[in-house]
């Protein structure tokens, strides 16, 4: 851990101890701001406050002295908040937080903790504005008036932080790669991660690979770029002469064809015999998805939040995740707490979906034809330059289903 | 992006006011504590009242309260006073009783001065019930020292504390009423 946030806790643990533990505190405290370059002129009120106590301790020895020590003490948190809010990478603790407070309170805290800058900077300019504005003058009116200045510069500080947070988050690049089914797009994500990780990117995230089986895709592991590692993370479930998710449409047809049996039964077997002919659809819904292939996939997502990667690869954002299932709240995530570029692979169908349930500000869509593009804008991460010049580009994908 | 906007707004406004309940209580309810003044509970949660009520109006979210005195309360552990956990849980069931209190505020003046009168009973209820219960016999203790104060007087227990909630309510109908116009002025003003 970095030196001075060491120190500063430290020196905040001192104080608490009273006594003259306190004054040692303190010194460390004007050791730190002298090192640490902090600003002095907030400290004023403390220092006279701290001078008055010394010429009171003559008269009121007990009382002074309690106070110069609580003053000190304030002093010294004071010092070691500043301290470490300008030393201290909070997103660090990121992860503690949450776990302790939640997403959302764990947010809040952090930008509370890092306030201080702001009272700082806005101390005077409440004064000065309460003042000038001719509001102290009246009792009555101040007691309304000075409340309602500290509040709404309290607003428009969250204002100014709410704007940053937005702006950051509208800063980050999404790149979607989309395309039809089965036509490529996770054998191009694969290339494109070798290629990059081959040119010194830190690429990060899942890839899907699906397995077919007789023509049909019969399963899809789920592979960490960064590791290498492979698990199973769904399998097709069994057939069954009426799948689940076909019972609506059972009943559905049986309601609709009216009270003629040999009607009723034709209108069922039509509608059995159509589950059979979309049978090579992927939905989700046709599959089984691993806990464990899940929770790796999570842990991989999370890995890369951590270790800062250039690019994180969501291979498959699909109907799963529409429903708020699979890779959703890893993406949801991501997308907050990330800086890192994102690569979602989508299906060309659902791409205005998943942009809309995102709420993705910032996104490029590139298609199977525009691998070049791709590898270059993925290499500008990193400030290739090289890239936009014609380095050797990637092959688009054969469009078949054998290249798997 | 209007939902985030609006949700990074909150976020902030309850990071910034509950940092700012914070500092009050860690800066001004040490120094009460400091003097031994009467009262001292009560006047944290009048100031308190008078920015705390028209920011959950602000935000006017569910779970606001609590987060903002989740934060205070963090901020409130490492106080001038010393690493204290009573004033903490004050300000944590405070949070509360103003979640609890939430649709209130939608309800006018009527409204803020109910809410002013159940959150500056908050700390009678703390040092009654909650202190007694965690750290000993706080309510004996101050029946006890009203009557070490003014022997000459014979109050009844029931008394004191009747004299002391008065008090209270009083203050937590001005508390009210002020922020109210507080919550007026900014509306206003940030039209």
């Amino acid at each position: 851990m970095n030196k001075k946030i060491l120190l500063s806790v430290l020196m905040a643990l001192l104080s608490f101890f009273g006594g003259v533990y306190v004054f040692i505190a303190a010194f460390l405290a004007l050791v730190l701001i002298k090192v640490e370059g902090l600003h002095l002129k907030i400290f004023r009120p403390f220092l006279l406050v701290g001078a008055l106590c010394l010429s009171g301790v003559f008269i009121f020895s007990g009382l002074a002295f309690g106070f110069l020590i609580m003053g000190l003490r304030g002093f010294v948190i004071f010092t070691a908040s500043l301290a470490i809010s300008r030393q201290a990478d909070l997103g660090r603790f990121r992860g503690f937080l949450e776990f302790i407070f939640g997403r959302k309170l764990s947010l809040s805290l952090r930008v509370a903790l890092n306030i201080f800058s702001f009272f700082e900077a806005n101390l005077k300019s409440i004064f000065l504005s309460f003042f000038l504005k001719g509001y102290g003058k009246r009792f009555a009116g101040a007691a309304i008036a000075f409340p309602a200045v500290v509040f709404i510069h309290a607003v428009r500080a969250a204002d100014e932080i709410a704007k940053g947070l937005v702006l950051k988050r509208m800063k980050r690049r999404v790149l979607i790669l989309s395309a039809g089914k089965h036509s490529g797009k996770t054998t191009l994500a694969t290339r494109l991660a070798q290629d990059l990780k081959t040119r010194g990117l830190k690429v990060g995230g899942i890839l899907s690979p699906g397995y077919f089986d007789n023509g049909r895709r019969s399963s899809f592991d789920a592979l960490d770029i960064m590791t290498g590692r492979k698990v199973s993370l769904s399998r097709r479930r069994k057939e069954s002469f009426i799948p689940p998710s076909r019972i609506p449409c059972l009943l559905n047809a049986w309601m609709e064809s009216g009270i003629q049996p040999l009607r009723r039964i034709s209108a069922l077997l039509k509608c059995a015999g159509a589950h059979y002919l979309d049978s090579t659809d992927v939905s989700p819904w046709s599959f089984n998805f691993y806990r464990r292939g899940l929770n790796f996939c999570r842990k991989a997502f999370n890995r890369c939040i951590r270790k800062d990667v250039d690019l994180i690869i969501f291979d498959e954002i699909g109907p799963l995740e529409l429903k708020g299932r699979g890779h959703f709240h890893s993406l949801s995530k991501t997308l907050e707490q990330s800086d890192s570029c994102l690569l979602l692979v989508v299906r060309e169908d659902l791409v205005n979906a998943v942009v809309e349930k995102f709420d993705i500000a910032c996104y490029e869509v590139f298609c199977l034809g525009d691998c070049s593009r791709l590898l270059s804008t993925c290499l500008m991460l990193k400030g290739f330059e090289q890239a936009e010049s014609g380095v050797p580009m990637l092959e688009s994908p054969v469009l078949n289903s054998a290249s798997f | 992006m209007n939902m985030y906007k609006t949700k990074y707004r909150n976020i902030a406004l309850i990071a910034v006011f509950g940092a700012l309940w914070g500092l009050a209580e860690a800066t001004g309810g040490a120094i009460l504590h400091f003097f031994h003044l009467p009262f001292s509970g009560l006047v944290m949660t009048f100031i308190a009242s008078l920015f705390v009520f028209p920011a959950i109006r602000l935000i006017n979210a569910r779970g606001a309260a609590i987060h903002m005195a989740l934060i205070a309360c963090v901020i409130k552990l490492f106080s001038i006073g010393g690493f204290k956990i009573g004033p903490a849980i004050a300000i944590g069931m405070e949070g509360v009783l103003l979640e609890l209190l939430f649709p209130f505020f939608k309800r006018g003046m009527g409204g803020f001065i109910v809410c002013g009168i159940v959150f500056c009973l908050a700390p009678l209820l703390h040092q009654f019930f909650i202190a007694s219960l965690l750290f000993g016999a706080g309510a004996v203790e101050f029946v006890n020292g009203i009557h070490k104060m003014y022997p000459s007087f014979h109050f009844s227990a029931g008394m004191i504390v009747a004299g002391y909630a008065g008090v209270h309510v009083i203050s937590g109908c001005l508390a009210g009423l002020l922020s109210w116009r507080i919550d007026r002025n900014i509306t206003f003003r940030l039209q």
